[in-house]
């Protein structure tokens, strides 16, 4: 990222002012810069600083594009690698986000012709796309944690599967509602437990939770109290 | 698939130079012995080996390409 570090010498009438024209002409602020002064200065003499640029990143934190363009390069370069031939493209989306502000989330989309390639990118149940996107946000956002995750996803996957698991849903509510029993879901991600619980969130004959623990943690449907 | 697993390690430490892996490849299977720095095992493990799961299932799609499986061993 250090290129090139600019230096300049200027003079003015005093330190303060020679060091606010220089800030002016290299745009930096103050904490950017390192300053020593040559000549301080007096009623014969001008002041006399030297302004040097000290660390060439932005002060600011990197933008949504550059993260979303990093994440997208190292994507490229996994699936490169991996030797799997398919296409990145980053969709940027926005949902209300729960403090009533809004909430943006980028997704890599994946595409390519070789289907078992796709295929061997999910993995079973998602389990290597996950691994996936995990490293991708490590290799990209390493310094900045507080960034949203960016979301990978291949054929669009991510939407079948949400689609299957809300139909799956409804269709063990059905069950439960109708025999009185309880069903208990096999282990999923959180992600998937997400869908499901969301699915059953307004069904009022029926409620949903999770148990267990880590990796064998699973979502069961109760039905509802009795009560009409 | 060294090069992938050189890329993803060379950016997950903060010492790429001591980074030390060793291939052994046979018909049916490839294995890694990797080791890192002295005090970086953590990065390339993650909590709860978090990060070495997402290697090790990154390489397996890799070794899959080229029909063979793939072992990782971290020093």
């Amino acid at each position: 990222m250090s290129k090139q570090k600019p230096s300049i010498e200027i003079s003015a009438r005093t330190v303060a002012d020679a060091v606010d024209l220089a800030l002016a002409q290299l745009g930096r602020d103050r904490d950017e810069v390192a300053i020593e002064i040559l000549i301080s200065g007096n009623d014969e003499e001008e002041a006399l600083v030297r302004v040097s640029v000290v660390d060439d990143e932005p002060s600011e934190p990197v933008s949504h594009e550059d993260r979303a363009k990093t994440a997208r390069h190292v994507l490229e370069q996994l699936l490169e690698h991996m030797g799997i031939d398919g296409f990145v493209s980053a969709v940027k989306t926005t949902a209300p986000a729960q403090d009533g502000g809004v909430e943006e989330t980028v997704t890599l989309h994946v595409e390519g012709a070789d289907e078992e390639a796709m295929g061997l990118m999910i993995g079973r149940r998602g389990d290597t796309l996950r691994s996936i996107q995990f490293m991708v946000n490590l290799l990209s956002g390493r310094s900045n944690r507080k960034w949203p995750q960016i979301v990978v996803d291949v054929g669009n996957y991510r939407q079948r599967r949400q689609e299957m698991l809300e139909s799956m849903a409804r269709r063990m509510a059905e069950r439960v509602r109708q025999s009185g029993e309880l069903h208990r879901f096999e282990p999923m991600s959180g992600a998937d437990r997400r869908y499901i619980h969301l699915a059953l969130r307004d069904d009022p004959t029926v409620f949903t939770e999770s148990e267990g623990e880590g990796e064998s943690r699973k979502i069961v449907i109760f039905p509802a109290k009795a009560d009409s | 698939m060294r090069t992938l697993l050189e890329y993803m390690v060379h950016n997950l430490v903060d010492h790429p130079e001591a980074v030390q892996i060793r291939e052994r490849v046979t018909p049916y299977a490839v294995s890694y012995r990797l080791s890192v720095g002295p005090t970086e095992a953590g990065k390339i493990i993650g909590r709860n080996g978090r990060v070495a799961k997402s290697i090790r299932d990154i390489m397996a799609v890799a070794a899959a390409r080229q029909g063979k499986r793939v072992h990782i061993d971290i020093e």
